[in-house]
């Protein structure tokens, strides 16, 4: 009788455990689509068999164990970080690029253009005021064209600006919702297996990974700690430790540009310097934009930057001719006067500040070089010689000034260019890390270990015919003729 | 058959492209199909230089060819890297905690050894 009631009783308990195996069967069907849940899986294990001491054994259901590996999820977060910089790039230097005009139809290049066609016609009829009076107008037109690029990328600068507040925001934010489940955690220790919270957890953290480079740690507690960087804390427990932007002129070296533009700086909690750790991300993106590409056209503390460097050249030189030639040979001769004038008080203002100055009438311009050797129209010629100069003193970097420009704009296109590629790389990356995370899910490291084995010797199969086709792909481009 | 190197580039560039998408999933069998299909590429492309001085081309649409096979190039070589650097930690952490570390810190080998298999 006592078997039959053991019986029974084992086969109740059977029942109920397999009815809880079903519960997270169904819990993991009902939650296929959920961001960041990860399948659950609850072991059965056997009860103690030994008849002669009346233990009958039977079944009952282990701990509900996840299928999560924080290692693949790392990996992903990491491909996530880099295809959310390279997607910011994208964005900003899209931005960028829109700003070179290098189809000679508008902007400074047209400008350009317009002012050597005046001074040509001027070298035509040297004594025409008309003629004189359009290249006043053209140089007003170079002016203005100079100064509506400098404004647009310091519009771009500040646009950015905007944008990293945005983004710091948003990663205080993202923080913080980590912060509250943390909290709900250490409040109650239960929490800490459910794998709701758990999945709101790893989505946030996804979330995350695009706007920053981080690395996030499950605490024995069960509390994630995450470090931007690595290294600097921005959630420890339920402690959140918010990061924030600031505009700051750094002074090592000691700045030689004092009214130039500011850079941006991140600070950690404790106020600390932590721009250099955020590396990647859309901070990191924006981050390089605001502090090292912008500052390359617009300048910094440090330099002065090639718009301006193009603005200040290409004023010194035509002010340089004009100043040189005379518009009346005397007794005694009449020296022409500058054209352009600018703020030079600072290097980073020249392009924004660049303007002619509205005094200088068309009879102040000197059409003479008075030599030797004596020409009469030599200073229009000398303008108009500009587009293609062959004196090194009429160059910028040893090119012409519309060449100048178009190196701008190319160092702009190539950027874009090279974080176009970034892109789709990053997202093949990003595919490949979420397939290797649903590869590697509930795999035991038994039989994982000669999986790898078999990984080893495929890859490097690979990499050397990786290399060979490499190498050839190098001799193709060397055998194509120039 | 002589085809233009062009053509040899745009097919080579199809199998790198494939084999990109082979190791979006990277398991073994798949980098097995891929080395297979890479080997195809480099006979390709060596084909096409073989070939070359027979038949001249356009040099521009011949540099764009090769610049986009280049470009896949290197797409598959940053696929490789980036599933070998997953596998390559993974099994650093599995020696670790397999055979825990070495006297100068690092993670110790994972071992494989021979092993057996009993059904029945």
């Amino acid at each position: 009788m006592s078997n039959l009631l053991s019986a029974l009783f084992n086969s109740a308990n059977a029942l109920n455990a397999f009815d809880q195996v079903l519960e997270v069967t169904q819990n993991n069907v009902a939650n296929a689509s959920t961001p960041g849940y990860a399948k659950q899986t609850l072991p059965l294990e056997a009860l103690p068999f030994n008849l002669s001491d009346g233990v009958t054994g039977g079944v009952t259901v282990g701990q509900v164990e996840s299928s999560r590996d924080e290692y693949a999820e790392q990996a992903v977060r990491q491909q996530n970080t880099g295809l959310g910089q390279d997607q910011q790039s994208v964005t900003s230097l899209t931005a960028l690029q829109s700003l070179f005009d290098i189809s000679g139809n508008t902007g400074l290049p047209y400008a350009l253009n317009q002012f050597y066609q005046a001074a040509s016609a001027w070298g035509e009829t040297p004594d025409s005021t008309p003629a004189r009076q359009a290249v006043i107008s053209g140089a007003s037109d170079v002016a203005q064209a100079f100064q509506d690029t400098a404004n647009s990328l310091l519009s771009l600068a500040t646009n950015t600006e905007s944008q990293i507040d945005d983004t710091v925001n948003q990663i205080n934010q993202l923080v913080g919702q980590i912060a509250t489940y943390n909290q709900t955690i250490l409040n109650s220790g239960s929490a800490a297996h459910d794998a709701g919270i758990d999945a709101q957890v790893h989505s946030t953290l996804e979330n995350l990974s695009q706007y920053v480079n981080f690395t996030a740690t499950q605490q024995p507690d069960g509390t994630t700690t995450i470090l931007l960087g690595g290294s600097t804390p921005l959630l420890i427990g339920a402690n959140q430790y918010s990061i924030s932007a600031q505009l700051y002129t750094p002074q090592n070296p000691p700045p030689v540009n004092t009214s130039a533009p500011a850079q941006v700086q991140l600070l950690a909690a404790d106020g600390s310097d932590i721009t250099a750790q955020a590396t990647s991300g859309q901070l990191g993106s924006l981050l390089n934009m605001r502090n090292t590409v912008l500052p390359s056209y617009i300048g910094d503390s440090t330099q002065a930057g090639s718009l301006n460097e193009m603005a200040q050249q290409f004023a010194d030189c035509v002010n340089g001719m004009l100043t040189s030639g005379t518009t009346s040979d005397g007794p005694p001769p009449v020296y022409g006067v500058p054209l352009f004038d600018y703020d030079d008080t600072d290097a980073t203002h020249v392009a924004q500040t660049l303007t002619v100055d509205p005094n200088v009438t068309p009879d102040q311009l000197p059409a003479t070089d008075p030599g030797p050797p004596y020409v009469s129209n030599g200073i229009p010629l000398e303008l108009s010689q500009l587009a293609q100069p062959t004196d090194p003193d009429d160059m910028i970097d040893g090119v012409s000034y519309s060449e100048f420009y178009g190196q701008m704009a190319a160092n702009a296109g190539n950027l874009l260019q090279s974080a176009q590629n970034g892109v789709q790389v990053q997202q093949s990356l990003l595919a490949q890390a979420q397939n290797q995370r649903s590869q590697i899910s509930g795999v035991s490291l038994d039989e994982e270990a000669l999986v790898l084995v078999e990984f080893q010797r495929a890859y490097q199969a690979n990499s050397q015919v990786v290399t060979v086709l490499n190498g050839l792909m190098q001799d193709v481009l060397n055998m194509i003729p120039q | 058959m002589t085809k233009p190197l062009s053509e040899r580039l745009t097919a080579a560039r199809a199998v790198v492209d494939s084999a990109c998408h082979l190791l979006l999933a990277p398991t073994p069998q798949q980098l097995d199909r891929t080395a297979q299909l890479l080997a195809a590429a480099v006979a390709e492309v060596r084909a096409g230089l073989d070939e070359a001085a027979h038949l001249a081309e356009p040099p521009e649409p011949l540099r764009a060819e090769a610049r986009r096979l280049q470009k896949s190039i290197g797409r598959m070589r940053c696929l490789l890297e980036a599933a070998a650097a997953f596998h390559t930690n993974w099994a650093r952490i599995l020696g670790a905690l397999c055979a825990g570390y070495t006297d100068r810190g690092e993670a110790a080998a994972l071992e494989r050894g021979c092993r057996f298999c009993a059904q029945g």
